[in-house]
């Protein structure tokens, strides 16, 4: 944990609105996207959301910042959030949990590494050269964290199209950062 | 990293997972942060649940402040009536010298009063300041105890929400063993049914190898039959072609048969008929004014036929014709020798030409028409001389 945020977390204690509205900055984003990415509608991943964080700043006295980071206690808050309102979610097959468990686990700027931000913006660029029906299927798999159920569901076409689509797409890309050397 | 996250496709995967959560992240736009003004207040978001004092503490604080109130005001009436009855006694009495016994008494008594009431406002001070620390203890006693009451709430809730979580994970432990297990029995089904479909592959397999070895085996037997059938067919025009040729060539040849026989039978009528005339002719020549075994001697003698033969015998080239030449040479010295007065001795030299069939065996010799032309002509003169001696005989 930064010292930025322990500095923070000390002035929320105190009752400074302004530490506690800078804390739900830099974890909010995250935290909302993780609900939504778990299969909520966004109006239900913003009611999470906000009960996440009143959760964990009633409870911030707790929090040992020598036991773990403050992001992993938040995530820890917001799978037990997610899973007491389970069934609000709509059909579950559509997310893939996986994925949506690796929104807790990456860093809020994807700019943390100059490698990282280079391949982020190489995925950007060999997707946005796909065909447009690829690149959607990309972004719905990957962005929303969707199966191919979901992804059949959303996009309006056989799973097995999807599964075709998706392979294409895969191995276009693979292609792309193939060539932009970001895989061997 | 290991082994698997250096293949090209699960790193591939882990990229777009990571960039997708980053995506995610970016496009998630969260609300106005939730009742900033809790923050300010931390207990005023505890619901309903007001600090309270310790047991032990609760009725003084309830009661003392009423009780010094009441012992103030009971002080102050006892002194009020006091007083106001020693001046109605005084009033009552204005000749008496000085206070009556009662009024005395009760002066002292007020004395003894307001020396009560001075010690019970000590003590009411007294009671006031400690009253002053317990409510300030009081105080102090109540956040703390806000606090304790505060984290048994959270601890409860972490004990419910740690109860829930393990009555949720116990149920998905259960769950997932369930599906474990079925998906135990399903892949122990599939296996059994991938064994079997694989044993029926294995028999297919055998069986349409076996098909398409005889199958190649009847293609190749096939294919040479009809070599072969085209190749007889070939044959057969051949030899069909062959055979008009020669059943047409034989009949040629028949056709040539018949009519070289008849010339040469016509030529073998002249032949015949020309040789008559020259043995008559040469016998003639050969020993004119003679006749007889005489003849023929003087005509193999004419003819020189003994030498010549020993002359040519060495040019012939097949030992048979060399055989004959002996054959002649012996015969012709014998004709030499012969003594025509004699009988017996023409008898033996007859003999001699028939035992060694000499004027077939030149015949025979003059057919072949390769004979060197100088035995020809020799076999021919010899041919003519035993004719006359036969003749003769």
């Amino acid at each position: 944990m930064s010292d930025m945020e322990v500095q923070l977390v000390q002035q929320c204690l105190g009752g400074d609105k302004a530490a506690f509205e800078s804390l739900y900055d830099l974890h909010a984003r995250r935290t909302k996207a993780y609900f939504a990415r778990s299969g909520f509608t966004p109006a239900d991943a913003e009611d999470l959301t906000q009960d996440t964080f009143i959760r964990a700043f009633n409870s911030l006295r707790t929090f040992n910042g020598e036991l773990g980071t403050l992001s992993g206690w938040l995530a820890t808050i917001a799978r037990n959030v997610a899973r007491r309102h389970w069934n609000r979610r709509g059909d579950g097959r559509d997310f893939d949990p996986q994925l949506a468990e690796q929104t807790l686990e990456v860093k809020n700027n994807p700019t943390y590494t100059a490698e990282a931000a280079e391949e982020h913006e190489a995925i950007n660029d060999c997707i946005s050269r796909l065909p447009e029906e690829m690149a959607n299927i990309v972004r719905l798999r990957y962005v929303a964290a969707r199966t191919t159920r979901g992804i059949a569901a959303a996009a309006e076409m056989p799973e097995s199209t999807v599964r075709l689509r998706l392979a294409e797409a895969l191995a276009a890309l693979e292609s792309c950062l193939r060539a932009k050397g970001i895989l061997e | 990293m290991d082994e698997q996250e250096r293949k090209p496709e699960t790193r591939l995967e882990m990229l777009l997972g990571r960039w997708g959560a980053e995506e995610a992240i970016r496009g998630a736009e969260p609300g106005a942060p939730p009742l900033p003004q809790g923050v300010r207040e931390p207990r005023q978001q505890k619901p309903a649940r007001p600090p309270r004092p310790p047991r032990s503490l609760r009725p003084l604080l309830r009661w003392a402040p009423a009780a010094a109130a009441a012992a103030l005001l009971v002080a102050a009436g006892v002194v009020l009536y006091i007083v106001t009855r020693g001046q109605m006694d005084k009033a009552g009495s204005p000749d008496a010298a000085g206070p009556p016994p009662a009024v005395a008494a009760a002066e002292q008594k007020a004395q003894k009063l307001q020396t009560e009431l001075a010690e019970t406002k000590k003590q009411l001070e007294s009671s006031m300041s400690d009253l002053k620390n317990l409510r300030a203890r009081l105080e102090d006693t109540s956040a703390r105890l806000a606090n304790a009451v505060e984290q048994e709430v959270h601890a409860a809730e972490i004990e419910r929400l740690r109860t829930d979580h393990q009555a949720e994970k116990r149920t998905l432990v259960e769950q997932m063993e369930g599906r474990l297990a079925e998906l135990n029995r399903q892949a122990e089904a599939k296996e059994k049914q991938i064994a079997q479909l694989n044993e029926q592959i294995d028999r297919l397999q055998q069986d349409l190898t076996a098909a398409t070895a005889s199958d190649a085996a009847l293609k190749d037997e096939l294919a040479g039959a009809k070599r072969e059938l085209e190749a007889a067919r070939q044959g057969q025009a051949a030899t069909v072609g062959e055979l008009n040729r020669q059943r047409k060539l034989h009949s040629e040849t028949l056709d040539s048969l018949a009519e070289a026989r008849k010339e040469l039978s016509q030529m073998k009528a002249q032949f015949s008929s020309i040789l008559d005339d020259f043995e008559r002719m040469y016998g003639a020549a050969a020993v004119a004014g003679r006749a007889g075994t005489d003849a023929c001697q003087q005509a193999a003698r004419s003819a020189n036929i003994v030498a010549r033969c020993a002359t040519i015998r060495g040019d012939a080239a097949q030992a048979s014709t060399r055989k004959l030449l002996e054959t002649v040479e012996t015969v012709f010295t014998r004709l030499d020798m012969l003594d025509p007065r004699d009988g017996r001795s023409a008898a033996s030299f007859a003999s001699l030409l028939a035992r060694t069939d000499l004027r077939r065996r030149i015949d025979v010799a003059l057919s072949n028409v390769a004979q060197d032309t100088q035995i020809r002509a020799l076999l021919f003169e010899a041919k003519l001389i035993l004719a006359g001696v036969e003749n003769v005989g």
